[in-house]
């Protein structure tokens, strides 16, 4: 092997994401960055003063406490089920190979592979008791309309059971991956040494795909934060039951397009940009997503 | 495949946290740049929704020496048009000609920051300002003329008159018959309803007749809220008390379930004019002959007055110049003024001249019962809309959903969502630098 050719090699694949990262990540957030330290003129209270005055402006916004809890409520509510049962499904699966596992891998897999907005669409029609194929359960609560069903303290569980039905079967893919991953020996030993299934399963296979499962967390708090598509999709089948400044995203997006507040606007994204930042570094020192993790 | 699967996610993820980073980037300076003449000869482009094509249509093939380019939005609505205006002042060029859209939009479209509108007051003949009356008021913004009224949304009484006559009943004129007679027909015949209150429009119909200060302008950028002012607390125990007698439905005209719930079965409902052939015929299926209005309830002792459920609008923009904003002024009168246009609409004229003939074409449609009664009513309440609530930034019926409905539809009353409907207008109203007065 030439081994000079090999960092090239390695630059000329990676170059059209690392492209990408700096024409779509970095610069636009280096840009917030700035534009968050800028004054900014827009219609609304010209709160706060000073080089942070877009950032206290955004602190004592009355949507915005509201906009982080109704986020930190969706993950609370949905990343311990999702991953339970991502990891649960991924080992059975493993567990027990073969046909049956892999046709169920498939249709777990096939609500992921519809387009994002025929997923809302098809779940609107599930939530909407005049046509849902399961308005009993509404019917059941009393609920006859689809505001009532998508009433704001219903949000979170709504939206994590949209989550978790249009993820579960990408993700069972990629930590099915990470199973694989371990050698046939280590699993061999561990039968030999008298390890029953489960054993194997929490005693062997777990701690070896900490990284897969730290990665399936970090992606998706990441996405919990960023929620915009799903609330804003609510917010307008509901008439506006469920608020349009829902989650800091759409907050952020109204304050650069209805309050025409775009320092407002930057320094919301970068508070969202530093918290999921954060929580990035503490689950992939946790997870060893970066390192060690392949021993 | 793992790898890639990583990658593509990563790519993904990167993507969707930036993209909201870079739109908000895209409208970073403030000031619009100078204007970019569209392209002279006459040719003007007009951004509406899709239910005024026709009559755009019809502009076009009555003016042929001008070129229109058509743009549309969806009638269902018409979120985040804001965000373009913006981006065609950060651009400096792309703005319409022509704008149709209602008045919250005005409010923004005509703000400093977008500063989008042009002053009609000086190129609108004054005979023809003249045939709007009352309702040009809409269009004033600051002492300039920032539109033309396309359609009035004026709310009367609407009532099954073959169930009245049946149950030997008579229209209520005042709000205070209104609610002892639902309150009867709840007693009487349980099942019917006489209103809805779930919806954004509730607040246009039941508290802007009243005089409710929500979007009251007392200066350009300062407005009067008070929903504990007498003139809001009377309608909020009129609906309690409805609402409690199962009289009045929680939920809302738009609603998927509204026809099933609700339908044929609501008797009476102040309402939009337009009530009649949306509402009733298309949506609630309710059979012809037997749908008429009376004149608009007012509150006893108290002088007529009246409020307004949408009503469309016509701008022009300021930064068309020369041949194309001739030709665009010459477009929104002829959208706002000519009659046999006006005839074929389906919404109200606002213009006075050309609403006996639009009438008359209501009444050949032959759905109503009583038309006589039904015309007096809609023709006298057009000329009632009371001037003391006006469209603003803010919507309060975006903000009567997000508090009242929500209150309502997770069964609780609706004065626990009122004063949160009165805190939030204020502090919406403040969000978009509006100074609040009590």
């Amino acid at each position: 092997m030439n081994r000079g050719r090999e960092p090239l090699s390695a630059y000329l694949l990676t170059s059209p994401y690392l492209i990408l990262l700096a024409v779509a990540g970095l610069i636009p957030a280096g840009y917030a960055v700035v534009e968050s330290f800028e004054p900014s003129s827009g219609l609304g209270i010209v709160g706060g003063h000073g080089l942070f005055a877009n950032y206290q402006r955004v602190f004592t916004d009355y949507r915005f406490d509201s906009a982080f809890l109704h986020v930190g409520e969706v993950l609370i509510v949905w990343l311990p089920i999702f991953i339970v049962i991502v990891v649960g499904l991924a080992l059975l699966m493993h567990q027990r190979p073969g046909r049956l596992s892999r046709s169920v891998q498939f249709i777990l897999y096939l609500p992921g592979a519809l387009a994002g907005i025929a997923n809302f669409v098809l779940w609107l029609f599930i939530l909407d008791p005049t046509v849902s194929p399961i308005r009993f359960l509404a019917h059941g609560f009393g609920e006859t309309s689809l505001d009532q069903v998508a009433q704001p303290s219903h949000l979170p569980i709504i939206l994590a059971a949209m989550l978790i039905f249009l993820g579960t079967g990408t993700w069972i893919v990629i930590v099915f991956g990470g199973l694989n991953n371990i050698p046939d020996e280590v699993l061999e030993a561990a039968t030999i040494d008298g390890a029953s299934s489960w054993q194997i399963a929490m005693k062997v296979k777990l701690p070896l795909i900490r990284p897969w499962i730290g990665y399936l967390t970090l992606v998706n708090i990441a996405y919990g934060f960023q929620l915009f598509l799903e609330p804003s999709v609510m917010s307008q089948v509901t008439h506006g039951v469920i608020s349009p400044t829902w989650s800091p995203n759409e907050l952020s997006y109204t304050y650069a397009y209805s309050q025409l507040d775009t320092g407002g606007a930057a320094a919301l994204s970068v508070v969202l940009l530093a918290v999921t930042m954060v929580i990035g570094v503490v689950v992939i020192s946790r997870s060893k997503l970066l390192g060690e993790g392949r021993s | 495949m793992r790898e890639q699967h990583r990658r593509a996610r990563w790519v993904a993820a990167i993507v969707a946290a930036t993209s909201v980073l870079a739109a908000v980037s895209a409208s970073g300076a403030n000031a619009a740049k100078p204007a970019v003449k569209a392209g002279s000869g006459g040719s003007i482009t007009i951004l509406a929704d899709t239910t005024r094509e026709p009559a755009i249509k019809a502009f076009e093939k009555a003016n042929p020496s001008i070129k229109v380019t058509i743009e549309t939005y969806a009638n269902t609505g018409n979120n985040g048009i804001e965000q373009k205006f913006a981006l065609y002042n950060q651009a400096g060029s792309g703005w319409p000609d022509v704008f149709f859209s209602n008045g919250n939009d005005l409010a923004w479209a005509s703000n400093s920051k977008i500063n989008y509108t042009e002053n009609l007051g000086s190129s609108v003949p004054e005979s023809i300002q003249k045939g709007f009356g009352n309702n040009l008021s809409v269009c004033e913004v600051g002492g300039k003329l920032m539109c033309l009224p396309n359609d009035l949304g004026q709310v009367v009484l609407w009532y099954n008159a073959t169930l009245f006559k049946q149950w030997g009943y008579s229209p209520p004129k005042t709000w205070q018959q209104y609610e002892s007679l639902s309150l009867q027909i709840a007693k009487d015949h349980p099942g019917y309803f006489t209103g809805l209150a779930g919806d954004v429009n509730a607040p246009n119909r039941y508290l802007w007749p009243s005089g409710c200060p929500v979007s009251t302008l007392v200066a350009k950028m300062t407005v009067k809220i008070n929903v504990n002012a007498p003139s809001c607390t009377r309608v909020e125990n009129m609906l309690q008390t409805l609402l409690n007698a199962k009289v009045v439905s929680p939920i809302g005209l738009f609603d998927t379930d509204a026809p099933t719930q609700v339908g044929a079965k609501l008797v009476m409902t102040p309402g939009a004019s337009w009530y009649g052939q949306f509402i009733f015929e298309a949506d609630f299926k309710v059979p012809a002959h037997q749908i008429t209005a009376s004149l608009p309830l007012h509150w006893a002792g108290e002088k007529a007055g009246t409020g307004a459920e949408g009503g469309g609008l016509w701008m022009v923009s300021r930064h068309a110049t020369g041949k194309n904003l001739a030709a665009a002024i010459k477009a929104v009168q002829f959208l706002t003024t000519n009659h046999k246009l006006l005839t074929s609409n389906v919404t109200f004229p606002a213009y006075g001249p050309a609403q006996n003939a639009w009438l008359a074409g209501l009444g050949r449609t032959g759905y109503f019962a009583d038309f006589p009664q039904l015309k007096h009513a809609l023709k006298t309440a057009a000329s009632e809309i009371r001037t003391d609530t006006n469209w603003t930034q803010y919507n309060p019926g975006n903000i009567w959903s997000q508090t009242v409905t929500a209150a309502l539809s997770s069964g609780q009353s609706l004065s626990s969502g009122w004063s949160t409907f009165g805190t939030q207008l204020v502090q919406q109203a403040q969000s978009f630098g509006y100074k609040v007065q009590k």
